[in-house]
């Protein structure tokens, strides 16, 4: 119970070096305290992540209370500064009853992913096989070394590993148990994240039902807290989510302090998995495009805050001689059967209602039945969610050992929140809340938008 | 029509999405029941069965900091034992000619077989295992010199 409310504490921490971080450097000034939390975790895990890797790499000791006090100082010189100006005022709105309904519903499918998650130790091969094995190493190592990264069998970025090992050296022990609670965490703020965006734009109740639409979702609630807990998919599509979300934030007011935050971001989506690289580049080329269309020049330096932890990362991987890397277990083989599996085992995954509801059947549809280009935010969403699917597709066409059946819906999982974004979109513009408030479902609940 | 055609799906979808909160709840009712009063390592024990009480048994009879060779031929075994056993450096053949070749190459501290019967010479009998549940065993050389 101590190691549980430490880990909450931990949780708590990060979250808040990377709220003070977002307050004090204004870079997301007019937005709500709510939606600035649902940035603020992923910031943080950014940071830390990085401070344990900038302490490694200068010798410098990974004692507690050298990586708490920094940020500490932070805080505190962050809260007095703005002593005036910031208040803690999280206005709790009036809710009707439906309102009440859907938070409790979404309350239901958090605790429930909470408890389980906390339920049992780490039971997911890759969650133990890679990235709390290097929570595990770094922490008793106290350090990270290539020779261990090398014995891992693993060149996988490391942050996912190092907020792992971050928890362990607050606990000052490896418990595998009470570690998930980060991984429940992404879960956790990308629901409050995802629910900040909707309210801002179409209000409450709105946001409420997309919010439970999205958590509700089987798989998420796996990743969040099932036995698929532990695993980096559901941090990747959080990451991949926030990008996206300060994608649009920028596109529509060139703001450069939101490309920022927005280059810190795809810097630390790199560094979860490979599979944020491509969509760093595809997100990289449309700020490029807006960049030269309004000549904005001066904004080509955010580039930088992403590039130098890409190019860190590979550099340190090919100065120690990384053995173990991932096309060096997967050749480049192309086959027709493979290609055909390729596309029918992830379209299978796609109407799997089990796992996914109706998120990627209503996806889809709307896809081949509405004008999806029809306007920018729509053009943008779709043209992230699928450059990436295909870019999966090609990775199964092209490597060996590399089975669709097994990954497919972990990948999938990277895009939900955006597929999600679009979806909510889509109902909003075609006026569907609306509709849905008349429909015999809410009728006689007066549902007010 | 087509908006009405995803109007429909969207209901379809909230109907099916508070019957999952109903279903997961009940389910965790039962995860509860299963899980909850259990420790940490009869946790384990349910998750990966006689390989984590091997481990748990391999822990106990080598030092912190061996080199240990494991003949298994189960993959699993290996990934699992560089988890569990850190910083016991682990090795795996997971046949004999691999598990000759090892041993001509390198002198280890341990030679751990697990589920497998071979000769070890220059290594003598540690500790041997075997399953209260299954028909598991093992055993433990430890190097002569």
């Amino acid at each position: 119970m101590i190691d549980l409310f430490i880990v909450i504490l931990s949780v708590i921490f990060i979250t808040g070096i990377g709220f003070s971080v977002i307050k004090w450097l204004k870079l997301l000034s007019g937005k709500d305290n709510l939606l600035t939390l649902g940035y603020s975790y992923g910031l943080g895990v950014g940071l830390i992540s990085f401070q344990l890797y900038l302490y490694s790499r200068l010798n410098v000791s990974w004692d507690k209370y050298l990586l708490i006090v920094p940020w500490g100082l932070l805080m505190i010189l962050f809260a007095f500064l703005n002593k005036k100006r910031f208040k803690f005022n999280f206005k709790i709105p009036k809710l009707g009853k439906i309102q009440y309904s859907l938070l409790a519903l979404i309350l239901l499918a958090v605790s429930y992913t909470l408890l389980e998650a906390l339920l049992r130790p780490v039971s997911v091969w890759d969650a133990w096989a890679i990235w709390l094995m290097k929570s595990k190493v770094f922490f008793i190592d106290g350090k990270i070394m290539p020779s261990t990264l090398n014995y891992v069998r693993s060149d996988y970025p490391l942050v996912i590993g190092l907020l792992g090992t971050f928890i362990y050296l607050m606990l000052g022990k490896v418990n595998d148990t009470v570690v998930l609670f980060a991984s429940f965490s992404f879960y956790l703020f990308l629901g409050i994240l995802f629910f900040g965006i909707i309210k801002e734009r179409f209000g409450i109740t709105y946001a409420l039902l997309a919010t439970f639409l999205l958590l509700a979702v089987q798989n998420l609630i796996r990743h969040g807290g099932r036995l698929e807990v532990g695993q980096a998919d559901l941090a990747l599509g959080y990451y991949f989510f926030i990008c996206l979300s300060l994608l649009l934030s920028y596109l529509k007011n060139n703001n450069f302090k939101i490309l920022i935050l927005l280059s810190v971001f795809m810097g630390i989506t790199t560094l979860i998995k490979f599979e944020g690289i491509p969509f760093v580049l595809v997100l990289e080329a449309v700020i490029l495009y807006r960049i030269f269309t309004k000549k904005l020049y001066q904004h080509l330096i955010s580039m930088l805050l992403w590039i130098i932890p890409v190019v860190d990362w590979q550099m340190y991987k090919m100065t120690n001689h990384f053995i173990y890397t991932y096309f060096s277990g997967r050749p480049i083989v192309v086959s027709t059967s493979k290609t055909i599996n390729a596309f029918w085992i992830t379209f299978l995954e796609l109407i799997n209602v089990k796992s996914w509801n109706l998120l990627w059947i209503t996806y889809l549809y709307s896809l081949f039945t509405f004008k999806i280009f029809r306007n920018r935010e729509f053009i943008i969403v779709n043209f992230m969610v699928l450059s990436q699917l295909a870019v999966y597709i090609l990775i199964y066409i092209l490597t060996l050992n590399n089975a669709p059946e097994s990954t497919i819906e972990r990948l999938l999982t990277h895009l939900a929140p955006m597929a999600m974004l679009y979806l909510v979109l889509l109902a909003a513009e075609k006026n569907l809340k609306t509709k849905i408030n008349r429909s015999i479902l809410f009728r006689h609940l007066r549902w007010k938008v | 029509m087509k908006n009405k055609i995803l109007l429909s799906i969207i209901s379809i979808w909230i109907i099916l999405a508070v019957f999952g909160v109903a279903y997961n709840c009940v389910k965790s009712v039962a995860e509860i029941k299963t899980w909850a009063f259990l420790s940490d390592a009869q946790k384990k024990e349910m998750l990966f069965g006689d390989l984590y009480d091997f481990l748990v048994f391999i822990e106990k009879h080598t030092n912190k900091n061996a080199h240990i060779l494991i003949f298994s031929k189960d993959v699993r075994t290996f990934y699992y034992s560089i988890y569990n056993l850190y910083p016991r450096i682990i090795s795996v053949a997971t046949n004999k000619q691999d598990l000759a070749k090892s041993l001509a190459k390198t002198k280890y501290d341990y030679v751990v077989l697990y589920d497998q019967n071979a000769s070890v010479s220059g290594y003598k009998l540690e500790a041997s295992y075997s399953s209260k549940l299954t028909k598991d065993f093992g055993g433990i050389y430890k190097n002569n010199d």
